[in-house]
């Protein structure tokens, strides 16, 4: 598929259009970065002008395509370039960016026919990651039913996000699938693992979940190629959680008192992900145990 | 109070900053273009701006507070009207863009400055009718607070979004933030050139759910909100007791919404833009029935 990917120069973004690519779908990366990878043009651009986005799609996917004729419909949108988390800039430049930058991007895909369109979402909007002191979530595990609360700035233009992407579904008819993805992490990051084996505690605001940038680029692509799905909403994240310590031992731990909605099993991760495995047929391929020891 | 008030040079603004220094509030006006009213400081400023915001928000409400020494003081209380007032006014992204990121900017500006109570303008036109492309019909009727909203327009979202917003900043910070989905506002002068026609063409009101609210009990709805305190996070609809049209709801269901389940029994000329929530939690009494200006056909 011909799809242009908002955000490919970031950690997540990267690792998506790498999978993306070797797939054999055509990627253009539109970035305020560069991405530089072989096979993926570089269109430099800003989410929050409108008029560059609208642009951009309707744009030669590459200077390779000028000789093919007019510029070509792309078939999908993927939207991930976002403020990545709170306190990078000001809250109200993080908010701008986000809530303002998806909304210019929706509009975009919706004038330009885009069938499919994938929004980057975050588990965060759970409210717990950046919540000051410490949250309770209402239940677990976190399925797409459980009640949003976010109190910071990031989680709340995430909600924003999904309203624009539930409103643009309605206008247009097309798929629109939004990942709530949990942390996302590069093969490198698995070294510092064990770290958190001993001390658990600074995973909790990210609910002891993950997902591989490998698998999250397998995720998107299940999304591209699913069909007729309308407004979605999936948790993304790893089977299990980021530690080799019980689930039913974590929430004892941490979450004591927080209703559970099913029973949890074994290592079974706090970010429920049926949804995502029975709607588009994911499983896991790469997980922490294929990199460090659960004993080290 | 000290109110500072964002687009009262508005349709809705002037008549409710009237109600409101009437009743013996000091408001300050932010706006892009003065009011012009006596007794109401106009400070010119664009919400789009969070500089500007986080300035206003600490600021004297007119030259006389000057006079006591004491420094620009923080607002006992904001009341966010400024707003692209509708669709089609602006390019779809600029409409969002000014009302989402205004409310964002507004909303955070009050409560890191310390503003206790908030109330912001949000809109019947989140309930999905209003500006839907082709003939959209409510999943229930009336329309009350505890709908599942979901707007297709790039106003009605708009607004759905600054109640994500104000449900956030309310939950982080613990003031009392309300949010009004407004009917559409009459003004005094208004009612004598919209409501005749109605009497024979009701339809022209479908997309409102025939309601509407007279701006100066919309000013009453204000400084109730004002007045009440401890609430949280509330979403208020706006509306006057009645529909803006004669027929009753047995003929306007029949006619427009045959196939919209009720959630329950509706009186005969009730407004289904249900105000029953202002009136129960904040003891609102309309003033001004459309009745008192224009004749009903069918008395």
């Amino acid at each position: 598929m011909r799809v242009f990917f908002t955000g490919g120069s970031g950690n997540a973004g990267r690792m998506v259009i790498a999978v993306l690519a070797a797939m054999g779908h055509r990627v253009v990366n539109f970035d305020l970065r560069p991405l530089g990878m072989a096979g993926v043009p570089d269109l430099i651009g800003d989410v929050t002008d409108a008029g560059q986005v609208a642009a951009a799609l309707g744009a030669h996917a590459g200077v390779e395509e000028l000789s093919a004729g007019p510029p070509q419909d792309f078939d999908a949108i993927v939207h991930f370039a976002a403020m990545p988390r709170p306190l990078l800039v000001p809250d109200v430049e993080m908010f701008r960016v986000n809530a303002f930058g998806t909304e210019v991007v929706l509009r975009a895909a919706e004038r330009a026919r885009v069938g499919k369109v994938i929004v980057a979402s975050s588990e965060s909007i759970y409210g717990m990651c950046y919540a000051d002191g410490t949250m309770q979530p209402e239940q677990l595990p976190l399925d797409e039913t459980t009640a949003l609360t976010p109190t910071d700035s990031y989680g709340l233009s995430k909600e924003v996000n999904e309203a624009s992407a539930r409103a643009m579904q309605r206008r247009s008819g097309a798929d629109v699938l939004c990942l709530r993805m949990a942390l996302v992490l590069a093969p490198a990051d698995y070294a510092r693992f064990p770290e958190d084996f001993a001390n658990p505690g600074p995973r909790r605001r990210g609910s002891f979940a993950y997902i591989d940038g490998r698998d999250l680029g397998h995720v998107v692509h299940l999304a591209l190629v699913a069909q007729g799905v309308g407004f979605q909403i999936l948790n993304v994240a790893h089977a299990e959680s980021c530690l080799p310590i019980p689930t039913q031992d974590l929430t004892r731990r941490f979450f004591d008192g927080v209703p559970q909605t099913r029973a949890l099993v074994a290592h079974e991760s706090l970010v429920c992900t049926q949804k995502l495995r029975r709607m588009l047929g994911y499983s896991d391929r790469h997980g922490w145990r294929d990199h460090v020891s659960p004993t080290a | 109070m000290r109110v500072l008030f964002t687009g009262g040079s508005g349709k809705a603004g002037r008549h409710v900053v009237a109600y409101l220094a009437a009743k013996g509030h000091r408001v300050l006006n932010v706006d892009r273009v003065p009011l012009g009213l006596a007794g109401v400081h106009d400070l010119i400023g664009d919400i789009t701006d969070a500089g500007q915001m986080y300035s206003a928000m600490h600021s004297h409400a007119g030259f006389d507070e000057m006079e006591t020494g004491l420094g620009a003081q923080t607002f006992d209380a904001v009341v966010h009207f400024a707003a692209i007032p509708r669709l089609l006014l602006a390019p779809d992204t600029e409409t969002y863009r000014v009302n989402v990121m205004g409310t964002y900017n507004v909303i955070e500006a009050a409560v890191k400055m310390g503003v206790k109570k908030i109330i912001i303008a949000s809109s019947e036109t989140t309930y999905g009718v209003c500006f839907s492309d082709g003939v959209v019909d409510p999943k229930v009727l009336p329309l009350e607070e505890d709908y599942d909203i979901d707007p297709m327009d790039s106003y009605g979202l708009s607004k759905q979004v600054n109640e994500i917003t104000a449900r956030s900043f309310q939950r982080r910070s613990g003031v009392d933030i309300y949010a009004l989905r407004i009917g559409n506002v009459i003004e005094p002068h208004e009612y004598e050139t919209v409501f005749p026609p109605l009497a024979t063409n009701p339809g022209l009101r479908r997309r409102i759910a025939f309601s509407y609210i007279d701006a100066r009990d919309l000013g009453q709805i204000v400084d109730l909100c004002l007045g009440k305190n401890g609430l949280g996070f509330q979403v208020f609809n706006a509306a006057n007791d009645t529909n803006s049209v004669p027929q009753p709801n047995t003929e306007l269901l029949a006619e427009f919404f045959p196939n919209v389940p009720l959630s329950r029994p509706l009186g005969r000329h009730e407004s289904l833009l249900s105000n029953r929530k202002i009136r129960e939690v904040l003891g609102f009494r309309e003033d001004h029935n459309w009745r008192r200006y224009v004749a009903d056909p069918t008395r």
